[in-house]
């Protein structure tokens, strides 16, 4: 809404679960987008399961038709394939852009582990897990690069290292000291907007 | 310097605020075309366009969703909410979201979601409330309420300045009846308290609509004692200082709720004397506030339970000659 009023050439994109499809918010925000053409991109993460709730708990119609009912198009895509994924989002911003509106992109996907850690997610199949796993994204990008040429091991290797480092790191940090929790509530001073959309706490700046 | 309804103070607030920073957008229900329920910005869609005098979908929690989304990328939005009592269709977003957003991310988010409440006027159980202490309890959200034309102009401007998420408590039983002096000019009132009344017997603590009750209460009619009248003005933060030196200096301690009487506000400000004045006090901490029941449609009901300048005085009398 902001990029809209001060006429910038950006987009927001915004993802949600198929549990989130069914609160409140998620219908306000997509006939907002609707009413006012907002450069957004809904992405929703259809991964089957909302903790243990099964998608025929969640909802009667496809949720993908949720868009067209607020009056803008939505696409159902393999979740597990990067490129077509990344055209679909392409194809949502250059709509955005242009100034026709939001998407709704459905992901199709797998949660492959828990809701959280405690949970063994014993209420899903395990053939459905199975043939999922199939399907890593990770995996078929390789494939698909390995095809044409291309070797990632050492993109793969390098990626690794640094989830590592940066695990190493996290471990080897102090734990804060308890006084901090009752601290910085409030903002004191000029707030610093997200600006670019570069967030200094992304990693992406400088 | 003009002489301004409490409404006018606030409308001219958004006008001064709308005109000196092109950040400040204001977002609603009806409050474009229609220059909203109660006329608060009647005519700014003319100067200011619908972009910035925005007519949005009857959705609340969509207003304060959008509302933080335009705030943490540098707008300084103030959402209306028609009635302060639908702002529980809008709560997640305002307290789990707005709320909490600086302390997990540090980012910022200076929105004003201007609140119109109080009863008063027989709107019944869902157009008079007073929520402002579900606010209080939610971390990161300050809550401030004036009762005078001055401070109604002076604190929404504070709140429009203010880095973080404030809920602005505008009374509508006050939005007509109360005039006063207000400056041309965007200037801010700080979020403290005020001596609406100097007095050294007893000090009646209060805000929004009930300090003109409390003020009428003790004008008269408590055979000349000296009483004095505290209007918090501002919740969150609440001005410890003040209160506790109103009481270092009075001794005795009356403290009017127009909302409901549980966890209110005033409950706070009861504790925090209990707490840290115990010395201080010549007699037991009273409380006059609504009992806990819906607000009632019907007149004589509706008397019968919000806070009066009759019930004021009987308390403060029974307390004096404690």
């Amino acid at each position: 809404m902001a990029f809209k009023i001060r006429r910038e050439p950006r987009c927001a994109i915004t993802w949600f679960g198929d549990g989130s499809t069914s609160r409140g918010d998620f219908h306000e925000a997509m006939n907002w987008a609707g009413v006012q053409k907002l450069p957004v991109i809904f992405v929703l993460e259809n991964n089957q399961y909302a903790y243990s709730t099964p998608l025929d708990k969640q909802f009667a119609v496809d949720p993908v038709q949720r868009a067209a009912a607020y009056g803008f198009g939505g696409v159902t895509v393999d979740g597990n394939d990067v490129e077509a994924m990344f055209e679909a989002t392409r194809a949502a911003r250059e709509r955005a852009l242009a100034g026709d509106g939001p998407t709704l992109i459905e992901a199709v996907t797998m949660r492959m582990h828990g809701h959280a850690a405690h949970d063994d997610m014993k209420y899903v199949p395990r053939e459905q897990v199975e043939e999922w796993r199939a399907k890593d994204p990770v995996d078929r990008q390789a494939a698909r690069l390995g095809e044409l040429g291309v070797d990632v091991s050492d993109l793969r290797a390098e990626v690794a290292a640094e989830i590592d480092a940066a695990a190493e790191e996290a471990l080897a940090s102090p734990m804060p000291e308890g006084g901090l929790a009752v601290t910085g509530v409030f903002c004191e001073g000029e707030p610093e907007p997200l600006g670019d959309g570069v967030a200094r706490w992304s990693g992406f700046g400088a | 310097m003009a002489t301004m309804t409490y409404l006018q103070a606030i409308s001219s607030a958004l006008r001064d605020e709308m005109r000196a920073d092109e950040r400040v957008l204001l977002m609603g229900e009806d409050i474009g075309v229609f220059g909203g329920a109660f006329k608060v910005t009647d005519g700014f869609i003319d100067e200011f366009g619908g972009d910035r005098v925005m007519d949005t979908p009857l959705a609340e929690s969509a207003i304060i969703g959008c509302a933080v989304g335009a705030a943490v990328v540098g707008l300084r939005p103030v959402c209306e909410m028609q009635f302060s009592d639908f702002i529980s269709c809008g709560f997640d977003q305002l307290v789990n979201v707005a709320g909490k957003m600086y302390y997990r991310q540090g980012l910022a988010v200076p929105i004003v979601v201007r609140l119109p409440s109080g009863g008063g006027f027989s709107g019944g159980p869902f157009h008079s409330q007073n929520p402002e202490a579900w606010f209080m309890h939610a971390p990161g959200l300050k809550v401030v309420a004036p009762s005078t034309a001055y401070d109604a102009k002076g604190l929404l401007c504070h709140a429009i300045h203010d880095p973080n998420p404030v809920c602005f408590m505008e009374h509508k039983h006050l939005y007509r009846r109360v005039k006063g002096d207000v400056p041309d000019g965007v200037y801010e009132t700080p979020f403290s308290a005020r001596i609406a009344a100097p007095g050294s017997d007893l000090v009646v603590i209060c805000y929004g609509a009930m300090v003109e009750v409390a003020l009428e209460a003790v004008s008269d009619g408590l055979d000349g004692a000296s009483v004095e009248v505290l209007d918090l003005r501002s919740l969150v933060p609440l001005d410890d200082d003040a209160i506790l030196d109103s009481v270092a200096r009075c001794s005795k301690v009356v403290i009017v709720d127009e909302a409901n009487m549980t966890c209110a506000a005033g409950a706070q400000v009861a504790a925090l004397i209990a707490e840290k004045a115990f010395e201080d006090l010549d007699g037991p901490v009273v409380r006059v506030a609504t009992p806990d029941v819906p607000i009632p449609f019907s007149p004589p009901l509706e008397g019968a339970v919000l806070p009066n300048v009759e019930r004021v005085r009987e308390a403060c009398r029974e307390l004096l000659a404690y």
